[in-house]
């Protein structure tokens, strides 16, 4: 649950030991140092996130769900734009930690939104988790000119 | 003891927990031609926390780069762009190295990547082995990086050292 070789996978650590789970991504190259990406609250607003110790300490993760590239993409190739395209995130959508309807996001929004934003699949039912059921839209992971669209 | 164990579960029930990190920035060398431009703090909770440079400019002949921190991240980075002097955006070259807890963040392992501006970053809060500069054999961090006109000449070949400075410290919150 907690090992894992070379990968593109989504994990996730229960807040505060037995809180709602909090999701991740998480790339394992060849030398299988854990890179991740995942979100949290700034001042009131979402803002991504890469290698918080939260996520990457060993033991820390679990093994949620092994993410599929789109396409013929490599998962190392794909991570490059799951960075690209975190990059491109605003760092400003509202912060909610129970996400309603009309309200903000959480990181499991982030995680949702991040990845059907840039075509990749996980058989993961993302609704399971609190604010998986209320992605980021994809457009914020675009440039910004997109969103003028 | 009934207050702590109550409060756990509140945090517990709350889903957000608070984790105070040791803070360190990015102090950039002294280089010819390299200013602060501005002090200031991380936008960040923290506490004994005083002002850092958050700008700085390198100056050249024909051209400037700007270094603006960026205030809202957990971990120190900056983001770096190049202007001529008579205005003209320029790119900047720059290489990824994914083992390093100090490089560009966007771009292919190992391949260069043009474009008009990246992001610094180090990713040093809580992860104290990153305050060694131990990947690559470099003893010294350093923002490297090369200035290209439009039409893709190179301009100049930039490498700014720097180090690690404490700076109080910075709360993350572990949530949801």
């Amino acid at each position: 649950m907690y090992e894992r070789g070379p990968g593109l996978y989504v994990t996730g650590h229960r807040v505060f030991v037995a809180g709602p789970v909090h999701l991740a991504i998480e790339f394992r190259g060849e030398d299988n140092e854990p890179k991740t990406l995942s979100a949290g609250p700034g001042i009131l607003v979402l803002v991504s996130e890469r290698n918080r110790k939260s996520d990457v300490e060993p033991g820390s993760n679990f093994t949620i769900g092994k993410v599929n590239p789109p396409g013929e993409l490599s998962v190392g190739d794909y991570f490059d734009e799951l960075i690209k395209a975190q990059e491109y995130y605003c760092n400003c959508l509202d912060y909610d930690l129970f996400p309603r309807e009309e309200e903000g996001y959480n990181s499991n929004s982030y995680v949702r939104g991040i990845l059907e934003a840039t075509g990749g699949s996980v058989p993961v039912e993302f609704g399971d988790f609190v604010g998986g059921g209320k992605p980021v839209p994809a457009e914020r992971f675009r440039p910004p000119e997109a969103l003028d669209q | 003891m009934r207050m702590a164990a109550g409060f756990a579960v509140v945090l517990m029930l709350s889903g957000c927990v608070p984790l105070p990190y040791k803070y360190y920035y990015m102090s950039l060398a002294e280089v010819d031609g390299l200013e602060v431009a501005e002090y200031g703090t991380t936008s960040r909770t923290a506490f004994l926390h005083k002002p850092m440079p958050v700008r700085y400019r390198l100056s050249r002949a024909s051209y400037f780069v700007e270094l603006e921190f960026d205030r809202i991240r957990l971990h120190p980075s900056f983001r770096v762009y190049a202007v001529s002097n008579s205005g003209v955006a320029l790119s900047i070259e720059t290489r990824v190295n994914r083992g390093n807890c100090a490089g560009w963040v966007v771009g292919s392992d190992g391949k260069l990547r043009v474009r008009e501006w990246n992001r610094f970053a180090w990713d040093v809060i809580g992860r104290p082995h990153c305050l060694r500069p131990n990947d690559g054999g470099d003893d010294q961090f350093s923002i490297a990086f090369k200035v290209l006109d439009p039409e893709g000449e190179i301009l100049g070949a930039e490498r700014l050292p720097f180090t690690a400075e404490r700076n109080g410290f910075i709360v993350d919150f572990d949530a949801l």
